[in-house]
């Protein structure tokens, strides 16, 4: 049994219709109304994990920002006191300076992931198509 | 599908718009902290002119 995209699967499809009664088509069909459904719930279950870690993510993101910006209201109080030395300042502030970078690099790598996500929700059955291409032995088979 | 198409992706973005908003309030109090820091640099060079303007080393010949 030939093993195709659903893009690939349709055109054939297409090609059937055109020479073959409906009735004759209708098993034909079936197997491609299910395969594309097939591709939709992987692409689904996809999103639905991408969904949970890029929510998480952001979580720890939050929560290490706020840290973050407890450092520095902190520091500040302090530097404003005069209870700590500039020295001293300074090397808090390069730590939390670095924590900082490290929260915004996994916002950006979240937002990115983010982007992602709305590409496959925009069409499902074309990310599902994409992997399929990549990996050929994944592709639904067909009898026709 | 388990939800309506870009479901997802719009509450992806409410939540990274928030995230975003605390980021930039703490780039702000980064930006306060560095203020505080030459506001303390300044004041310990000042307070190093003083205290060698009132205890001059001494040169003994």
């Amino acid at each position: 049994m030939p093993q195709r995209t659903i893009q690939e699967a349709r055109q054939h499809l297409d090609g059937l219709a055109e020479v073959m009664s409906p009735k004759a088509l209708s098993p034909f069909q079936a197997e491609f109304d299910g395969a594309q459904t097939a591709a939709v719930d992987m692409a689904t279950r996809h999103m639905d994990t991408t969904f949970a870690a890029v929510a998480a993510l952001s979580d720890r993101v939050d929560d290490q920002v706020r840290d973050v910006r407890t450092g520095y209201a902190r520091l500040i109080d302090e530097g404003q006191a005069g209870r700590i030395t500039a020295r001293e300042f300074n090397e808090r502030f390069t730590k939390l300076r670095q924590q900082q970078r490290d929260a915004e690099r996994r916002a950006t790598e979240a937002a990115r992931t983010a982007e992602r996500l709305e590409a496959v929700e925009l069409d499902p059955e074309g990310w599902a198509d994409s992997l399929y291409q990549r990996f050929p032995l994944t592709r639904p088979h067909f009898s026709f | 599908m388990s939800n309506q198409p870009q479901h997802r992706s719009r509450r992806l973005r409410s939540i990274l718009d928030d995230v975003q908003q605390s980021t930039a309030k703490a780039q702000q109090d980064a930006l306060r902290a560095e203020d505080v820091l030459t506001a303390l640099e300044d004041r310990e060079a000042r307070r190093a002119v003083r205290d060698s303007t009132l205890n001059p080393r001494t040169t003994i010949a």
